[in-house]
C-alpha cells in the first residue's frame, strides 16, 4: 500500500498491482532473475496482465510479523538477505527490506513485494538501516533480552527503533557485533549524500556490497534462535511430556477418534486453536490442506514452526485468544487483525483441552467461547469439555477462586447448542471428566 | 546593522532544532555502513587471502 511506485488491491481471489509506471524492458519483472526466484517459490508468482497491470493469486491466508516466532522472522530475515544478495549480483537491488514483504506459505517464507528490486545504482543499501531495525535489532533482543520479535513488532511496526535497542541492551551493547546497528546517527540522523549513479564504478559498488552482506549475514547468524531443546522444552512446548492427567488408553482414544472424525468432515482448512507443540495439527495436516495453529505460548508456536519446517500446511501463529491483536497500519485496516482473517476461514475448528484455560483462566463467558468458535467456523467443531471434577479444572479453579460447579458438562454443551451448533458425536474420555465432542454449525 | 545581523545569527543557531521528522529512517546505518561493510570485507579477506591478495594487486596494477 506504501509504494509510490504503484497502487494495490485485493479481489476475491487475486492481487492486483496498478504501477504508475509502465513494466521496461530491462524491470526485474520481466528478467532471469524473477523467473527463477518464482521458479523456485522464494518469489509469489505473478503474471503480467498489460504493462501496467500485475496479478498474483491471493493467499488465503497469510500470517504478519507480530505472529510469528523467533525462528520465522529469522527464516524470513535469511530469505530476504539471501534475495538482496542474488539481486546485487544480477544489477538489481532491494529498495525495501521490511519483514511485512515476507509472507509465510505454511512454514516457508516468501517474498511479496514484486516490486521492491530496482536497478543497481548506489554503493550503499539504502534499505540496511530498515533490515536492522525489521530483523536484526528485534532477534537481537530477543536473545538477549528475552523481547520476543512478535512482541516487538506490536510495539513497533516498523521495527526496533535504534535508540530503543540502545536503551534496552544498555553499555553491553559495545561487547557485542550489533554494536553499529544502535550507534548515535544510525536512526536516520545521520546524514550522508550518495554519489550519483555514473560516478561508482560498478565493481566498487560490487566489492562494498560484498563486504557488507557479509557483515549482516554475520550479525543475523549471531540472532538464529536456539532450536527448541528435547530435552528440557520451555513452557507449553513441554505439554505433552508433562500431561500425567492423561492415561495413554485416553490419549490413544482421543487421536483415534479425532483422526475418524477429521476423515468424515474432510476439512480443506483446520484451526487448531491452543495448539500447544501442535500434535493434533499433525493430525489434521494428513487430510487438511492448510492448518493454522495457534498459541499464545511462543515456545510452543516455536516448537511447531521448527517440527514441520518446509510444510505448506501448517502455519503457526503466535496469538492470544483472549486478546486477540486488531487491525494495524492505516487506518486500522492495512493489515487486518487476525479475528478478521479467522472469520468463518475454517471448515474445522479444533478446541482441545482449552475451555478451561477461556472461561476460568482468563474469565471468558462460555456463551462468548462459544459464539468465537461459531464466527470462526464455516461447519466443524471438536471441543473437549472439561468437567467440574476434572483435576486440572479444580486446579485452575482453586487458582483463580471460582466454583467448578458453575462449569458442568451440561452448562458448556448448552452454550454451544445456544451459538448454533448441533452435536453430531461424541466420546467420553475414560476418566469420564472430559467429553470430546463433534458439532456442526445448524445455521449455515 | 552587523551586530543585528549577528544576533539574529546566533539565536537561529541557538533555537534551531534538528529535523529529525524530515529525514526518512530508511537513510538510518547509511553512515554506520562503511565500518560494517569493512568488517565484512576482512572476514572475507581471512577466509579467502589468496583471493584477496590478486585482487589487491590487480587494483594497484591497474592504479599504474
Amino acid at each position: 500500500m506504501r509504494d509510490p511506485q504503484g497502487a494495490i488491491e485485493f479481489t476475491e481471489g487475486a492481487v492486483l498491482r496498478r504501477l504508475h509506471r509502465p513494466v521496461g524492458r530491462h524491470d526485474f519483472l520481466l528478467s532471469d532473475l524473477s523467473g527463477r526466484w518464482t521458479a523456485d517459490r522464494r518469489l509469489i508468482p505473478f503474471e503480467i496482465l498489460d504493462a501496467s497491470t500485475i496479478r498474483s493469486d491471493r493467499i488465503p491466508f497469510v500470517t504478519q510479523p507480530d505472529e510469528w516466532c523467533d525462528a520465522q522472522l529469522h527464516a524470513a530475515g535469511q530469505l530476504t538477505l539471501e534475495l538482496q544478495q542474488e539481486a546485487v549480483a544480477h544489477g538489481f537491488d532491494l529498495k525495501d527490506a521490511s519483514a511485512w514483504n515476507v509472507i509465510f506459505e505454511g512454514t516457508v517464507p516468501r517474498f511479496c513485494d514484486l516490486l521492491s528490486p530496482q536497478p543497481l545504482m548506489l554503493k550503499k543499501w539504502w534499505a540496511a538501516g530498515q533490515y536492522a531495525r525489521h530483523f536484526l535489532l528485534p532477534l537481537l533482543l530477543a536473545k538477549r533480552k528475552g523481547l520476543h520479535s512478535y512482541q516487538s513488532f506490536r510495539v513497533w511496526r516498523d521495527g526496533v527503533p535504534p535508540e530503543s535497542a540502545r536503551h534496552l541492551l544498555g553499555p553491553g551493547r559495545f561487547l557485542s557485533r550489533y554494536w553499529p546497528l544502535m550507534a548515535e546517527g544510525a536512526d536516520g540522523l545521520g546524514r550522508e549524500s550518495q554519489r550519483p549513479a555514473d560516478a561508482t564504478p560498478p565493481e566498487i559498488i560490487a566489492d562494498f556490497r560484498r563486504g557488507l552482506h557479509a557483515s549482516l549475514s554475520w550479525m543475523l547468524k549471531g540472532t538464529r534462535p536456539q532450536p527448541p531443546s528435547r530435552r528440557s522444552p520451555k513452557g507449553w512446548g513441554d505439554y505433552v511430556r508433562n500431561r500425567g492427567h492423561y492415561s495413554e488408553s485416553e490419549l490413544a482414544l482421543k487421536r483415534s477418534r479425532l483422526n475418524h472424525w477429521i476423515e468424515l468432515a474432510k476439512p480443506s482448512t483446520v484451526l487448531d486453536l491452543g495448539c500447544n507443540s501442535g500434535e493434533f495439527s499433525r493430525i489434521a495436516s494428513e487430510t487438511a490442506q492448510r492448518v493454522v495453529c495457534v498459541d499464545g505460548d511462543h515456545a510452543a508456536i516455536q516448537q511447531v514452526f521448527e517440527d514441520n519446517r518446509g510444510s505448506s500446511v501448517i502455519h503457526p501463529v503466535v496469538a492470544t485468544l483472549d486478546d486477540v491483536v486488531g487491525g494495524r497500519g492505516w487506518g486500522g485496516q492495512e493489515h487486518p487483525g487476525l479475528g478478521e482473517r479467522l472469520k468463518h476461514s475454517a471448515d474445522l475448528i479444533l478446541m482441545l483441552a482449552l475451555i478451561h484455560h477461556l472461561c476460568v483462566a482468563a474469565a471468558i463467558p462460555l456463551p462468548e467461547v462459544a459464539r468465537l468458535a461459531a464466527q470462526w467456523t464455516r461447519q466443524w467443531l471438536v471441543v473437549e469439555l472439561v468437567g467440574p471434577d476434572d483435576r486440572q479444572m479444580q486446579l485452575l479453579c482453586r487458582q483463580h477462586q471460582r466454583d467448578s460447579a458453575e462449569f458442568s458438562l451440561d452448562r458448556q454443551r448448552e452454550a454451544f447448542v445456544n451459538a448454533g451448533f448441533q452435536a453430531q458425536d461424541e466420546q467420553v474420555l475414560d476418566t469420564g471428566h472430559r467429553v470430546l465432542l463433534l458439532m456442526r454449525l445448524a445455521t449455515r | 546593522m552587523k551586530k543585528h545581523k549577528v544576533f539574529i545569527f546566533l539565536v537561529i543557531i541557538g533555537v534551531a532544532q534538528p529535523a529529525a521528522a524530515y529525514v526518512d529512517p530508511g537513510s538510518g546505518m547509511l553512515m554506520w555502513q562503511s565500518m560494517i561493510a569493512l568488517v565484512g570485507a576482512v572476514a572475507i579477506f581471512i577466509r579467502h587471502p589468496r583471493e584477496g591478495f590478486k585482487k589487491l594487486l590487480s587494483k594497484f596494477k591497474k592504479r599504474k
